[in-house]
This record gives C-alpha cells, structure tokens and sequence, in this order.
C-alpha cells in the first residue's frame, strides 16, 4: 500500500481517494476535497466571476492541459483594472483528518516596474459554511520576483490558528489589478488533501446464545458481547446462521438473522420449524468506514419440545345473586354468573399461553361450531403438571341463547381454544365429563311479574281482597304468604321445559304488608309471579322425585 | 222432560255432627243441598255452620264453580256480600263488617242457581279474629256447579246423584304475612 505522508507533494494518484483493502482492514489514504484541480476539464467544478478565466486553450500551465488567471479578462488577456475571482467548494474535512493542506502552484507575471508597492493583486481566502471569508494568502506585484515560474504555496487548515475539521467551505481566489501595467496571477494543481489516520476495524470477542439449548419453536437470543471500535465509530453488528453447508462465515450466502445498530447489538431467531440438531451462529462487527471485525460464532442446540397436554380439570359456575352462594345452582337466564375453571398441563414440557372458551350447549357435548359461545379468557403458561384457576366472571347467557336454551343445559369449557398449543393429545380439550371440563345447568327465567295491590284500611279488608281473588295460604313449610295458581289467561313458558303453558300452571304469590307512607298509610299487598308447587310437568316431577317440594323451597331461598 | 211446576228434589243432605276439637280455631261444617226445578235449573244451597268450639268468626266463603256456571239468584246472610261475575271460577261471600260474621255457634245460608250440574268442587271459609288478626282457612269439598248437563240427561242426573253426605272439618292455619 502506498501511503501518502502529510508532508508530501500531492501527486495526480493523491487526487483519488483511495481505498485498499488489507485482510478485512480498509485504510484511508490522503484525501483529496477539490475537484478538477488542474483544470484540465477547463472550469468544471469552478465558479468564475468578472475578470478571471481558466481553460485549456492557452498554453501556461504547470501541467497540462489547463490553469487559471486571474488580472485577465475572460478570455485570458492581460487587463487593467480587472477584477474578477474564482472559487470552489469542498466536502467536509474528515473530523479525524490529522492534516488538511490546502495547496496551489502560484506563477506571477507582472508589467509593473516598482518593487515596493502592491497595484495588482491576488487575495486568497477560505468561506466558511455560514458566509465568514477567512484570508490566507495575499500575492501582488511584487511577488513576480518570488514566483517568476509556478512555485507551491499550501497551508494546513488544521492548525491552532485555524481547525476546519467537521467544515465545509469554499476556496477563493480573488485578482484585482489597477489602471495600468498589468499582472497576471496564474493558478495551477489546487489542492485540499486531507490526511486521516489508518482506520482500525472493530472488534468482538464472542457471540452468545441464549438459551441454549432452545426447544423446538422457542426464540434464541444472540448477543454480541464486547463490541468495540478503535476509531469510536462502530456502526452495527451482524448476526448470521450457518446455512450454505460451507464451513465459516460467507455472508452472501449463509442466512443474515439480523444487523443490529444499537448498543446491546442483540438478534432474535426464532427455532419454530427447525429440526432438532446443532446450529452455528456467526456474528460480525462492522464500522462506519464499512470495516470489519473478525467472526465470532457460536453453536447452539435446538431440543424437540416435552409434551404439553392441556385439559379442563374442574370446572364451576356460581351466580351472585344466589343468597345462598352454592355453585352450580339454578342458573336464571338473565343473571350474570361466575365460572371457574382449572387448567391444568398434563404434559412434563411448558405448554405457552393460551385460550380457555366458555360455551353453553343444549346437549353435554361441548361443541364450538354449534354451540354458544359465552366468553373466552387467557391462560398464562403452564409448567409441566402445572395447574391454573381461571375466573371468568360477569358472564351472561348470549341474548340468543336465552330464547333457545332452556331446562336442562350445560356449559362447558373448551381448553386451548384457538388451537395454538401442539399437544400430545388434542381430543381432551373439551367434554371429559361434569364437574371437570363442563356443568350441567338447569335454567330458569327469572323475571317474575310483580304488582301491587293498595288501599286496605284493616288487614282484614286485606285479607278478604286476597280470599276473594281466590288465594289461600302457603302451607307452613313452603314458603309464606298467600298463593294461588295463574290465571289462565296468562301463557307462562316453563323455565324448566320450554314449553308453554297456561298459567294456571304456576303459582302467584301475595304478600299483605303493614301500612307505610308510600301507600296511604294502608295495608297493601305485593303479587309476584313465580314458578312453584303447580309445575306440572312429569319429567320434571320425576326429574325432582321426592324432592320436588324441597327444590321449591330452595328456589325460594335463593331468589 | 217432565211437567212439574215445582218438583224439588232432594239430592243431598249433609248432615252435620260437631266433633269437639282439641285446639280451638276455625271448626266449621258445611252442608250442601242441590235440587232441579221446575224449570230445570239447579238450585245450590249451602248451610255453613261455625262451630261452638271455634275461636274465630267465619267471616267469607267461597265455592269453586266452573267459568260457564252463570250464576243466578245468588243469595247470603244478613250483612254479607257477594263477590261474581260470569265467567269466574269461584263465587265469594265475605261479611261486610264483623257484626254480622258468622260467630262460633252460629250458622249462615247461602246459594244460588245455575244452570250446571253439581260437581265436586272446592270450597274455603275464612277465620279471622279481628282483635288477635289470628286467621285460618278451612278448605273442604262440595258440590257445585261444574257439570254442563245434556237437556236429555237431567233426569238422569238426577237419578246419577246420590245421597252422598259429605262432612268437612278443615283446620288450615294461616298466619299474616
């Protein structure tokens, strides 16, 4: 490799920035921030204005083909008071730079006779960015004596005096000449040429793996673990994963899983789909000037995972209303209700998270594509033999449901209900039996029509309203107050049935109450419907047994 | 059909035996009568009885009937009013004040005429005290209108009912609510 060194003459080579690679390291040479800096493709690059020219068609250049004059008209003529200037741009200086030398071959030409004062002169300045114009040099008359032939002038603008590191600006060349004798400043092989230091490549002493080893489907973290750069300018890591079948890294053809650009440089593969078996990871630092570190790699083991087995393993509902708090009591249609349900992982492998649906069903068999579904919930992950309680509460039958269910039913829970977990047996995630996975229910409407009667003036009046509208007394033991069956005018859908019947069938309840204000001050009497001794239907007569009173008598405590 | 101008005929008579009840409450007795006149129409008479041993006052009465029974003529005791219309299951009577309820030891008359035959049929009388607010309901089972008779068949009803004595001593205790 050839270097330059700052001290050096530019050579027409130096104009190019170059860049060879040594193994992965890539080393800046001198940089060169002009462009066209021998005008050999005449003013490209450069703004001329008033009395300056540059060109190839004349023949006074360092090297040719090309220079620049100024104390000329535009056609390159010798001229009194011209005044006129040439400038061009350049690219940042590296903030790295060590040295930027700005540099330029001066031949002065003179008709000027005295040798003590400045007619004609050059003036040659930096322009900042932000307009601030920074004199250099100043060349006169006088100089033809000192740049009778070109001669280089340069300067660092990497100095105490001056530090344009991290700048752009401008180069400018400015001629003036008086009225009479002319002098001609001619310009040739402007430079700016930027030394930065050899670029160091980043380093990284290993890549991990975690976990390791990862079952089949989980995600393995890779890391890049002390990653660094000489020069502070590390710009990403990248990992990969052996997959060409060709040993070491090649990264055109092994799988790029991710370039990370921040600080933890980190990469997240995901196993699903993999075999079991050992894979290689390579991870790799990269600079901003593009250079490499060397290859870290590291292998890891995909495991196949332990089977996960997911059921319902019991299952309740309870509804608030009910005083008496008792778990799977009659459930009225229009109740919220509470469901717990356990799920458990039968399987020795982590089963991940997952969805439990709750569904009432007109038969015990849970079925999601024909039953309704209620309510779903879910399931944190579950360890193997693990066992979760899941509360779902303030749930309510469908509103669909509430017209088609009725009498007996069930709700059930359907585990895994999206299918997302792989287990070992998926015929178990629903209708293992009551009390497990699902409930029977026994349904009830729990609206009942209430009204009031007012405006007794003894309890005796009272009492004869109700002995004329033929009530009797609730015997001792089955409730209190006064009943009497429905009229039949009335259709009342049986809550445990379906069917419809007259309400002759069902019983109306009448409760004579002391006076109050609400009420005149007089006894009035409160009519609620209900569904009690009258039920007529024999399945449930047998259903109930002997029972049956008793069951009236516990609907009545609960609600 | 025969021409009577007025054939009464006795069907039922319930005769009424007073037992001594162990705890006093409501002790009654009803006796019902059913005969055909001469028109045909059937004529409903009730004898409720409270008895001595009672401790409340029967104060309203009730017998089941049948919505198509369309009671007519329907008569009660001194002070007692009468609670129907057509096309309801039961008649009422109840004491307008408790003067003039039916004290233990006395007895009151009620009927009426219907064009139905008799049928077995529910009844309840009302106990109050009006002092304790003590109340019992006794309930029993009497003959009342509930059959629709084929024009042919009267006399055969007639004839189909027999001397059937039914005695009723019902003691259901209700307290207020």
């Amino acid at each position: 490799m050839r270097r330059q060194s700052a001290n050096s003459v530019p050579t027409e080579s130096d104009r190019v920035a170059r860049v060879e690679t040594l193994e992965r390291r890539q080393l800046l040479a001198n940089q060169e921030l002009l462009s066209n800096n021998s005008f050999t493709s005449g003013t490209a690059s450069w703004t001329l204005s008033g009395d300056f020219w540059a060109g190839t068609n004349l023949n006074n250049w360092r090297t040719a083909p090309g220079y620049a004059a100024g104390g000329v008209d535009s056609a390159g003529t010798p001229k009194n008071n011209a005044s006129g200037s040439l400038n061009q741009p350049f690219i940042a200086v590296p903030s790295n730079a060590t040295s930027a030398i700005f540099s330029f071959y001066l031949n002065v030409s003179s008709n000027e006779t005295t040798t003590s004062q400045f007619f004609d002169k050059l003036q040659v300045n930096i322009i900042r960015s932000n307009g601030t114009r920074d004199p250099l040099f100043l060349f006169s008359n006088l100089d033809r004596t000192s740049f009778p032939a070109y001669g280089r002038v340069s300067i660092n603008l990497i100095s105490q005096a001056r530090d344009y590191r991290g700048q752009t600006g401008r180069v400018e060349f400015v001629a003036t000449t008086d009225f009479s004798r002319t002098t001609v400043f001619r310009l040739d092989d402007i430079n700016v040429l930027v030394t930065v230091p050899d670029n160091g490549p980043p380093t990284i002493s290993s890549v991990s793996d975690t976990p390791d080893p990862v079952t089949q489907g989980d995600s393995v973290t890779l890391r890049g673990e002390n990653v660094a750069d000489p020069d502070g300018n590390l710009s990403s890591v990248s990992f990969y994963r052996e997959s060409n079948g060709i040993g070491g890294l090649q990264t055109a053809s092994d799988a790029l899983v991710r370039t990370d650009s921040t600080s933890p440089y980190t990469a997240t593969q995901s196993t699903q789909g993999f075999a079991s078996g050992l894979y290689t990871y390579y991870a790799q630092a990269k600079d901003s000037n593009g250079a490499l570190s060397s290859v870290a790699l590291t292998t890891n083991t995909v495991k196949l995972p332990e089977p996960v087995d997911l059921i319902g393993n019991a299952f309740a509902y309870v509804v608030p209303r009910d005083a008496t708090e008792q778990s799977n009591g009659p459930l009225p249609v229009n109740e919220a209700f509470n469901v717990t349900v356990f799920i458990k992982n039968l399987g020795t492998g982590t089963a991940p998270s997952s969805e439990v649906a709750i569904y009432a069903s007109q038969n015990s068999t849970i079925d999601p594509q024909n039953d309704y579904f209620i309510e779903s919930e879910s399931v944190a992950s579950l360890t193997g033999g693990q066992q979760r309680q899941i509360n779902l509460n303030g749930l309510h039958l469908p509103p669909g449901a509430q017209s088609n269910l009725f009498g007996r039913m069930y709700i059930g829970a359907v585990v895994d209900a999206d299918d997302e977990v792989a287990e070992i047996n998926e015929t178990n995630n629903r209708n293992r039996g009551d009390s497990i996975d699902r409930q029977p229910v026994q349904l009830y409407d729990r609206t009942m029509p209430t009204s009031e009667a007012a405006g007794f003036a003894s309890y005796r009046s009272a009492l004869l309203w109700l002995f004329r509208n033929g009530y009797t007394p609730v015997p001792p033991g089955f409730g209190s107050g006064f009943a009497r069956p429905l009229s039949t005018a009335v259709e009342v859908r049986s809550p445990f049935d379906g069917e419809v019947r007259s309400g002759v069938a069902y019983r109306q309840n009448a409760f004579i109450r002391d006076p109050d204000a609400q009420h005149g001050n007089q006894h009035w009497i409160r009519i609620q419907g209900s569904t009690t001794v009258a039920e007529p239907n024999p399945l449930t007569a047998i259903f109930y047994g002997t029972a049956w009173f008793a069951y009236v008598e516990d609907w009545h405590t609960r609600f | 059909m025969l021409r009577l101008k007025m054939v009464v005929v006795v069907l039922f008579v319930a005769a009424l035996t007073t037992p001594i009840a162990a705890i006093a409450g409501l002790v009654t007795a009803l006796s019902a009568t059913v005969s055909i006149s001469a028109t045909g129409d059937i004529l409903y008479r009730y004898d409720l009885s409270n008895s001595m041993n009672s401790t409340l006052a029967a104060i309203a009465f009730r017998i089941d009937v049948a919505p198509e029974s369309n009671l007519t003529t329907v008569y009660a005791p001194v002070g007692w009013d009468v609670s129907y219309a057509n096309g309801q299951t039961l008649v009422s009577w109840e004491s307008s004040s408790p003067l003039s309820d039916i004290l233990p030891g006395t007895s009151g008359m009620f009927g009426f005429t219907s064009t139905l035959g008799p049928l077995d049929q529910g009844y309840a009388v009302l106990g109050f005290d009006d002092f304790s607010g003590n109340t019992e309901f006794n309930f029993g089972r009497t003959p009342a209108p509930g059959m629709i008779p084929e024009p042919s068949t009267t006399l055969v009803l007639s004839l189909m009912i027999h001397s059937v004595v039914r005695v009723r001593f019902t003691s259901t205790r209700a307290r207020p609510a």
